[in-house]
């Protein structure tokens, strides 16, 4: 099996215009940008397409191209959950119970809600743990995509595919803000259907349509007999059981992700009115609803096409190697440089936003400062988001090359989403919620994940991460709702607006909540 | 060749210490909890699946007020109605899941 692809000089001219298109677009956005509110949210003026486009393009690395196939590969479309079930229901949720709460609101952020809603610690903390979070994963995405991908499949150096796209991309973002990123996304969005459509149509021709590809696939074995079932049985041997993915997926880790993930919401909060935000999500989960077709079926096309590949994750590479000609090569690479770019960009303005918002901006509070004026404010944004996209650029290799710094992440992302959700989803749907319920719930949830995640045996699958994030949002969600009752209530003053009730019924709250933002 | 992480480490000595310390606790609360959901597959599993589906249409379409729904919709026809799109995004999923249960 040859190691590398080779790339003819019409697949580099495409990549090539590729790039400079995107860098010219990005660049374009830069006369959007006067005041602090454009390039943190786009001066509140996204159409629900735009919107659309950019919340699925943030939430697809070119990574995903390559895990994802190599996951429909070794288990089958269940893979496909994390983009259906774990998405459009998640998707509906956030359009209708969380999105118009923050975006009537006016906040950045959403521990800049959650400030609003609890207290100013919540807000810090939750600001460092998310900034901390995106910048490492800033680094490893722009490490594992240059030396996983690109130099796995291509043989091309690591560090200059690093530099070039940090500066395309930290050109674009620091310049035009939150309305470049989204701009450029819609490109990059049509760029990867285009190429992983192409992919898809050529896979599935090869191998003699779709009738032939389940009679082959289920041919070749009893370990196949699952890979066209979505749900599996509890006592699977993937890391996928249906309650887990119902419940686990469904209900907590996508809602959580869905509506407490500040790189999908932020494109809301530049939505130009309420309806816009709502639509928005909606368009982003019929998009999505497309994600799994180019991802995760020409992995299974692999398993008759190059069968008993020892690593998985060489599905796509082989496929490409395999069947694309020249020109639709440089199209599909075109494609994952395009969800590279989308990702870091997307990353690298909510890390901006949010360390100004609620890092920078609650210390300036304690130490006694006002706010920042607009000028300081928009500078001190881009001197920011230029030295998160240095910094990630460095760093990529030191953090990118140690794997346990990546897992250690995502497990620490894993036990705060059930505790975090659940404080997130009293707050808005229970107005007797308060900050005593809601710090006891992440002071028992939080351990109480590790616990769940770190006893072996409680559990029959071997990775439990979505049975973990159901329990520990049950737990945390009646800790907070015994210890809110066992304590004082906020004050009427302070959440009026922030909670359910409040603004779907009241336009006294909404008013009051309005001259609060002015003020 | 050992290929151990220090995540993998970490992990080890972790778990050394939790299982003896939580494992009497969580096994006789947990393992009845997996046994009780392993009695369950087919068709429980497509209809606590659909339930998320047409639950969420549901809720939109019969629940939640139409001036909520649409509040600040830029022309007030039939094709600016989220209502509408949520049907129109959920119904495809309800179908790949009725076609993909086998």
């Amino acid at each position: 099996m040859e190691q590398y692809i080779g790339l003819s000089n019409i697949d580099l001219f495409i990549i090539f215009i590729y790039m400079v298109g995107s860098l010219i677009l990005g660049s374009y956005c830069t006369r959007y940008v006067d005041s602090v509110e454009d390039f943190f949210t786009a001066g509140k003026a996204l159409p629900f397409w735009a919107i659309g486009f950019s919340v699925v393009t943030s939430d697809i690395g070119a990574t995903d191209f390559v895990a994802v196939s190599g996951a429909a590969y070794k288990y089958g479309v269940a893979a496909a959950n994390f983009d259906w079930l774990g998405s459009m229901p998640a998707m509906v949720v956030a359009a209708f119970v969380f999105v118009p709460y923050f975006w009537r609101s006016g906040v950045f952020t959403i521990p800049e809600f959650l400030g609003r809603r609890y207290n100013s610690a919540v807000q810090f903390i939750n600001g460092l743990i998310w900034a901390w979070l995106l910048f490492i994963g800033l680094s490893m995405m722009l490490w594992i995509t240059a030396d996983k991908l690109i130099f796995t499949i291509l043989g091309w150096p690591q560090y200059p595919v690093v530099f070039l796209t940090a500066a395309i991309t930290g050109i674009y973002t620091i310049s035009g803000g939150l309305t470049a990123v989204v701009f450029t996304d819609v490109v990059q969005l049509i760029v990867m259907y285009v190429g992983g459509f192409s992919l898809l149509a050529l896979t599935v021709w090869e191998v003699g349509g779709w009738s032939a590809l389940e009679s082959k696939v289920l041919a070749m074995g009893p370990e196949y007999a699952n890979h066209f079932t979505l749900l599996l049985p509890n006592d699977t041997s993937t890391p996928f059981p249906w309650s887990g993915i119902v419940f686990g997926l469904g209900i907590v880790m996508a809602i959580a992700y869905m509506s407490g993930n500040q790189v999908v919401v932020q494109r809301t909060l530049g939505a130009r009115t309420e309806w816009d935000a709502k639509g928005g999500m909606l368009f982003a989960g019929l998009l999505k609803s497309m994600i799994p077709l180019m991802v995760a079926l020409p992995g299974l096309c692999a398993i008759v096409l190059v069968p008993g590949l020892d690593n998985p994750d060489r599905a796509v590479p082989e496929m490409i190697r395999l069947l694309m000609p020249p020109g639709l090569r440089g199209l599909m690479f075109s494609a994952l440089f395009a969800a590279l770019m989308s990702h870091i960009s997307a990353q690298l303005n909510s890390t901006a936003t949010i360390t100004i918002t609620d890092i920078v901006g609650q210390y300036r509070k304690w130490k006694g400062h006002g706010p920042m004026d607009e000028r300081r404010a928009v500078f001190w944004g881009r001197a920011t988001t230029f030295i998160f996209i240095v910094t990630s650029a460095i760093l990529a290799k030191p953090i990118g090359d140690q794997d346990s710094i990546y897992v250690f992440s995502q497990m620490l992302l894993s036990l705060f989403q059930g505790p975090i959700f659940s404080i997130l989803l009293l707050g808005i749907m229970w107005p007797r919620a308060n900050s005593k319920g809601a710090l006891a719930a992440l002071g028992v949830g939080v351990p109480f994940c590790f616990i769940l995640n770190f006893t072996p045996g409680v559990f029959t699958i071997s990775d439990p991460f979505l049975y973990v994030a159901m329990y520990s949002f049950l737990l945390s969600f009646v800790v907070c709702v015994v210890v809110s009752l066992l304590t004082k209530p906020e004050p009427e003053d302070k959440i009026r607006g922030l909670t359910w009730g409040s603004v779907l019924h009241s336009d006294e709250a909404q008013a009051a909540l309005n001259e609060r933002v002015g003020s | 060749m050992d290929t151990k992480t220090q995540y993998d480490i970490f992990k080890e000595y972790v778990e050394s210490i939790f299982e003896p310390a939580f494992g009497w606790i969580l096994n006789p609360i947990f393992h009845p909890v997996n046994d009780f959901l392993n009695q369950f597959y087919r068709p429980y599993a497509m209809i606590a699946a659909l339930t998320l589906f047409i639950g969420a249409m549901l809720w939109v379409n019969l629940i939640l007020k139409e001036e909520y729904v649409n509040k600040g919709r830029p022309v007030k026809a039939f094709y600016t109605d989220l209502r509408l799109w949520t049907i129109i995004s959920m119904l495809p999923h309800v179908l790949v899941y009725f076609y993909f249960n086998r």
